[in-house]
């Protein structure tokens, strides 16, 4: 990650009345509910068994 | 009048290990525990986090016994020592990443149903503990990141009531806490997590149950019904 991004400094941080929050963690509630939200709408691969059971 | 006639039955003595193994296996029949075969409603994507979430445990805990038998200026001052300082920060990253995702799908699901009331309680302690474990392993880095880590967490516990019980600032009690205490609930937790999931099995998805008009949130049966697809 540091190699790809800067770290060497403090996080940023919104603040927004009594919401308080840095940014790496904003990113990182977002990226969970992006995979929430990809990981029931995809389909999953059901490769050559049968449909019964896997 | 037979005395003999009116004595009780007389009891058959069985050992306890034999009755803890007799309710074992009822409970978990070979079969069961270790499934090869799983409802067609697990194919989905949403069913893997739990699995993904006990793989980063698996690396995380590898990780963390090798941390502990080479020590702090091993994974400070060494190439390897840091490498594995990262691999152990970054499944318990991946650990909860995936666990909340866990959380989120099962607690949609209303994954208490049928009986498993037990296996969501243990599911969410396991996340409960694992948070002081996460915490009491970031004070404990020996770093200047640990130093304003356990000194912002103390005045957070003493403001919540707790800080007479421990205290953050301690190097070694954090540490014990983080490598004994802790990771030991946690591993309880998840081992009894896992085996009540394999007792009770996958929680079906709603619309099994809708599709079956006998059973019912109060009434639905214990084990999933397969080979219906979600």
């Amino acid at each position: 990650m540091a190699a790809i991004f800067n770290l060497n400094h403090h996080a940023g941080y919104v603040h927004w009345h009594f919401f308080a929050m840095s940014w790496p963690n904003i990113i990182v509630i977002i990226a969970m509910l992006i995979v929430f939200v990809l990981a029931i709408a995809i389909r999953f691969p059901r490769g050559h068994e049968p449909a019964e059971e896997r | 009048m037979s005395l003999v006639a009116d004595r009780p039955p007389k009891r058959k003595q069985r050992s306890w290990t034999a009755a803890v193994r007799e309710r074992a296996v009822a409970a978990w029949p070979p079969e069961k525990l270790l499934a090869d075969k799983q409802p067609s409603y697990v194919s989905s994507w949403i069913y893997v986090f739990g699995v993904l979430s006990l793989a980063a445990l698996a690396v995380c805990i590898l990780s963390g016994l090798v941390l502990t038998l080479k020590g702090p200026s091993w994974w400070h001052d060494t190439g390897v020592g840091l490498f594995f300082n990262s691999l152990h920060l970054w499944s318990v990253e991946l650990f909860f990443f995936f666990m909340v995702i866990h959380l989120w799908g099962k607690f949609w699901m209303a994954a208490w149903r049928g009986n498993r009331v037990r296996t969501w309680i243990t599911g969410a302690l396991a996340f409960v503990v694992s948070i002081p474990t996460a915490l009491t392993g970031y004070v404990s880095q020996q770093n200047f990141d640990s130093q304003w880590i356990s000194t912002q967490a103390k005045d957070a516990m003493n403001s919540a009531g707790v800080g007479a019980f421990f205290n953050l600032t301690n190097f070694g009690q954090m540490y014990s806490y983080h490598v004994l205490l802790l990771p030991g609930a946690v591993i309880l937790l998840v081992i009894g997590h896992i085996l009540l999931v394999r007792k009770h099995g996958v929680v079906p998805p709603f619309e099994l149950e809708q599709k079956s008009p006998q059973t019912s949130l109060a009434t639905q049966p214990t084990e999933p019904e397969p080979g219906v697809q979600a």
